[in-house]
């Protein structure tokens, strides 16, 4: 064969074997939009672990809350508490002894029965394991088991929260006792990472670090079998590749993170569904008021109504944010009581003070914080404010507490509280050396009045002590939440049942979905 | 050629020191509380310092520092803030992934540059194209150029796999982790076929840019080589053109290329954080990413110095390349 047609047949057969590469996966991934036994997810990150006691984060909640059930739950689209493992329970008049009947015939993924025994063995681990979510139980004084069918908590002292914390997304979970006799060595803490070995619709039946899990139907679940057969969650963390993957039907659908300012394209797609709901989640302005320029509650006053939160709020959200009504995340306190009023003030209250901000936010996938930092400047600046934003990663602002006088003058955060109840919001966000109280704001006033609702089993006498708790913190302009966010879903059109629960966030209900 | 490995080897230890030092320097340095947002925004003051004890974290920096050196000197690199797993784990098992694409990557860039080099000279017709696609593939990001291809083979002709290595479930895990080598090691053809396909798009991505360096350098290296004596006696004493490219001029040009592909072969690495992240590709790009957004340090710790070592590594080689390619060069 002469050199030159050599040449040419080498370059024809590497180009037939390219197109033939490239021509195997259009088929294959047209069977995989729309199949009527997998669900297709994604999460920006990995899932540090799948471990219920050590799980303390909101990506991957759509795993725990599909594998993994508590004593009880937040009812879908509110935040009424009701049986989930339990089917009813009591509280005692003085609040100290919460007492579950445990509903029949409930059984762990392998088939064996949940009882009593076994909700105290789960509760033991998570205090025992000492990581992230076991505060939760770090009131507890006892617990008894005097049949299958009934556990009792016995609490210390009355904390109105508690019942809330079982209901948490990052709550104590049933977890099968033999996993954890078989594991005993380290607790099961090694096997759960990566295992699940709960009673919840779906279980764990892959789980690649980098590449994404695999979640199938639990045969053996006590409640309705979820229609998708399959749930596969793939690690994407560009939020582009989301939304290809979601157009073209391989993701049925994106929970969070959607770009705002993407959603008009969105709608006009016949083939993709845009979802609003409310979530705790709550966009907050924390003010260093441990520096010079923000010492003063009327400076700091006089800042906040120069951002005019409405419009900022419209602004950077549109329609999925609303200004706060009160204190509180939405739906945790009567907006009547504790109400904030973000109406403008005098900007002459800043004429003179030669004040320079550092505004620090945390990156989320949308980039809505890193928005509404720039916009804060431009409206600053029309006060005559110098300010500068710029990103920090968590670890940074952890470590803001340790050192506020060095620190940002204003960091820009949208936290979500554990559950739906004024203490576990005010306890970390204004509480002295709440874990969420970056700037170690402290009035002992509003630590009195949050101690007070606490231990207050009269439910209007908390309202009371948490409406003051709120007033008291809104007035001193250190701790101001400024948007009630929702979180925007992102679906396939033809997916139904989509449900979801402010208290868990950025998730939702995969059991209930089908198409 | 022994010598010059053993200085190589006692420099790859005095870099790897200083980055070490370096590494460790920015942990203490950088302010922030990582330990704290490892265990989670709620929990106790108790439980976070327990964390930290047990991280040895309370330490003296100085006891911190040697005992780190230690860890680094048994290739170990503590325990990752957000895996809870050891780095050395972690990394054993993102590696793999990222070896493979950097290795299909270096592979285009190589041929393709090789091409571009080569035909730029011989084929005045290719020349101007050639330059076009010198000046374009110079300036075109991995980031964009991977968005424009995902766009292109995957969202509009459906060509290509978006994301990650396979979309085969039953693929092999082992032995070694490259999923091309452990696919035919277990005879399955469609695995690897699969795993050609989704190696594509991120290769493309990360392979261009090296591909144009390495042809522009090739390009004039062989200009340069055909003007010597040398060249055209060879053409005086009746060569072939083609004898005289492949059999003298090409192996008296390829030092310069080989330093340049060497040096793109750390760039490239450098690329393979955001691509491995467009694409969701499963390696240490993709690990140090999400390390990096958690202030996990040691993790970053720990992948900075292996891809260090592996910088210093390809760059060893290279030069024994050079010397094997050229036998004017003497190590």
């Amino acid at each position: 064969m002469p050199s030159r047609l050599r040449t040419r047949v080498a370059i024809a057969v590497l180009a037939t074997l390219f197109v033939a590469a490239c021509s195997g996966g259009g088929q294959q991934q047209d069977q995989a939009a729309g199949d009527a036994e997998t669900l297709n997810i994604a999460f920006f990150a990995d899932m540090a672990t799948a471990d219920p006691d050590v799980f303390y984060d909101i990506e991957g909640l759509a795993v725990m809350q599909s594998v993994y059930e508590g004593l009880v739950r937040y009812a879908p689209g509110g935040t009424e508490i009701v049986g989930d493992l339990a089917e009813s329970w009591d509280v005692s008049a003085d609040g100290l002894t919460y007492t579950f009947t445990l509903r029949d015939a409930l059984t762990f993924a392998d088939g064996s029965m949940i009882d009593s025994a076994a909700i105290q063995a789960s509760f033991e681990r998570r205090s025992a394991v000492g990581q992230g979510p076991s505060y939760m139980l770090a009131g507890v004084d006892s617990y008894e088991t005097p049949d299958p069918k009934t556990f009792i908590v016995n609490l210390k002292d009355p904390d109105v929260a508690f019942l809330h914390y079982l209901a948490s997304a990052w709550g104590p979970k049933a977890i099968n006792p033999t996993v954890l006799k078989e594991n005993a060595d380290d607790q099961a803490q090694k096997y759960l990472e990566t295992h699940s070995a709960g009673s919840g619709p779906y279980v764990i039946e892959e789980f690649t670090r980098g590449t994404g899990y695999t979640l199938t139907r639990n045969e053996n679940y006590w409640g309705d079998k979820p229609q998708f057969a399959t749930v596969k969650v793939a690690i994407t963390p560009d939020v582009s590749s989301q939304i290809l993957a979601l157009e073209r039907g391989d993701l049925d659908l994106i929970a969070h993170g959607f770009p705002l300012t993407s959603l008009s394209t969105v709608e006009g797609n016949a083939n993709l569904t845009v979802d609003q709901f409310p979530s705790l989640g709550t966009t907050t302005l924390y003010l260093n008021q441990n520096k010079d320029s923000l010492a003063d509650v009327g400076t700091r006053e006089a800042l906040i109504r120069a951002l005019d939160v409405p419009g900022l709020v419209n602004e950077v959200y549109g329609d999925t944010a609303a200004v706060p009504d009160n204190a509180y995340p939405s739906g945790l306190l009567d907006p009547s009581l504790a109400p904030v009023d973000y109406s403008p003030g005098d900007p002459s209250a800043l004429s003179g003070q030669d004040i320079s901000l550092d505004i620090v936010y945390t990156p989320d996938s949308s980039g809505v914080q890193r928005r509404l930092a720039d916009l804060m400047r431009q409206r600053l600046a029309a006060v005559g404010v110098a300010s500068t934003p710029r990103q920090a990663q968590l670890a940074e602002v952890f470590g803001y507490r340790d050192d506020v006088a060095n620190a940002a003058d204003i960091y820009v955060s949208t936290p979500t509280p554990d559950g739906a109840h004024p203490d576990t919001w005010g306890r970390i966000v204004w509480y002295t050396k709440g874990p969420l109280n970056f700037f170690n704001y402290s009035n002992p006033e509003v630590d009195a009045a949050l101690d007070r609702g606490l231990v207050e089993v009269d439910p209007d006498a908390a309202a009371q002590a948490y409406t003051q708790a709120g007033t008291l913190a809104t007035q001193d302009w250190s701790v101001v939440p400024i948007a009630y966010v929702s979180d925007v879903v992102v679906t396939r059109a033809d997916l139904t049942g989509v449900e979801h629960t402010p208290a868990y966030p950025w998730t939702v209900d995969l059991a209930g979905l089908g198409r | 050629m022994t010598r010059f490995v053993l200085v190589r080897a006692v420099g790859a230890v005095g870099v790897l020191l200083a980055l070490v030092t370096v590494v460790f320097v920015l942990q203490t340095a950088v302010p922030g509380d990582p330990v704290r947002a490892s265990v989670g925004v709620n929990a106790s003051d108790q439980v976070v310092e327990t964390e930290r004890h047990r991280l040895g974290l309370d330490e003296p920096l100085p006891t911190q520092y040697a005992t780190y050196l230690g860890q680094v000197a048994q290739g170990q690199f503590g325990e990752s803030l957000r895996t809870g797993r050891d780095v050395r784990d972690d990394i054993a098992a993102f590696l793999p992934a990222t070896l493979e694409l950097a290795g299909f990557s270096i592979l285009l860039a190589a041929v393709g540059g090789l091409l571009i080099g080569v035909l730029t000279v011989v084929s005045s017709r290719v020349a101007t194209p050639a330059r076009l696609l010198f000046v374009g593939g110079a300036s075109v990001p991995s980031f964009l150029l991977a968005l424009i291809l995902i766009y292109v083979f995957y969202f509009k002709l459906s060509w290509l796999p978006l994301s990650g290595r396979t979309s085969i479930a039953d693929a092999p895990t082992g032995p070694t982790g490259l999923l091309l080598l452990d696919s035919l090691l277990h005879a399955r053809l469609d695995v690897f076929v699969d795993a050609v396909r989704h190696l594509i798009l991120p290769g493309v991505a990360l392979a261009l840019v090296p591909a144009v360096a390495i042809g522009r350098v090739l390009r004039s290296s062989l200009i340069e080589v055909y003007r010597a004596d040398f060249i055209r006696t060879l053409h005086a004493k009746g060569l072939s053109p083609r004898s005289v490219l492949f059999g003298h001029a090409l192996r008296n040009a390829l030092s310069a290329p080989l330093t340049m592909a060497g040096l793109q072969l750390g760039l490239l690495l450098g690329g393979v954080v955001i691509v491995e992240a467009i694409f969701a590709w499963p390696g240490i790009g993709l690990y140090l990413n999400q390390s990096i957004e958690f202030g996990d340090l040691r993790a970053i710790a720990g992948v900075t110095l292996v891809v260090g070592a592996g910088y210093v590594l390809v760059n060893t080689l290279v030069d024994l390349a050079q010397a094997a390619a050229d036998p004017r060069i003497r190590l």
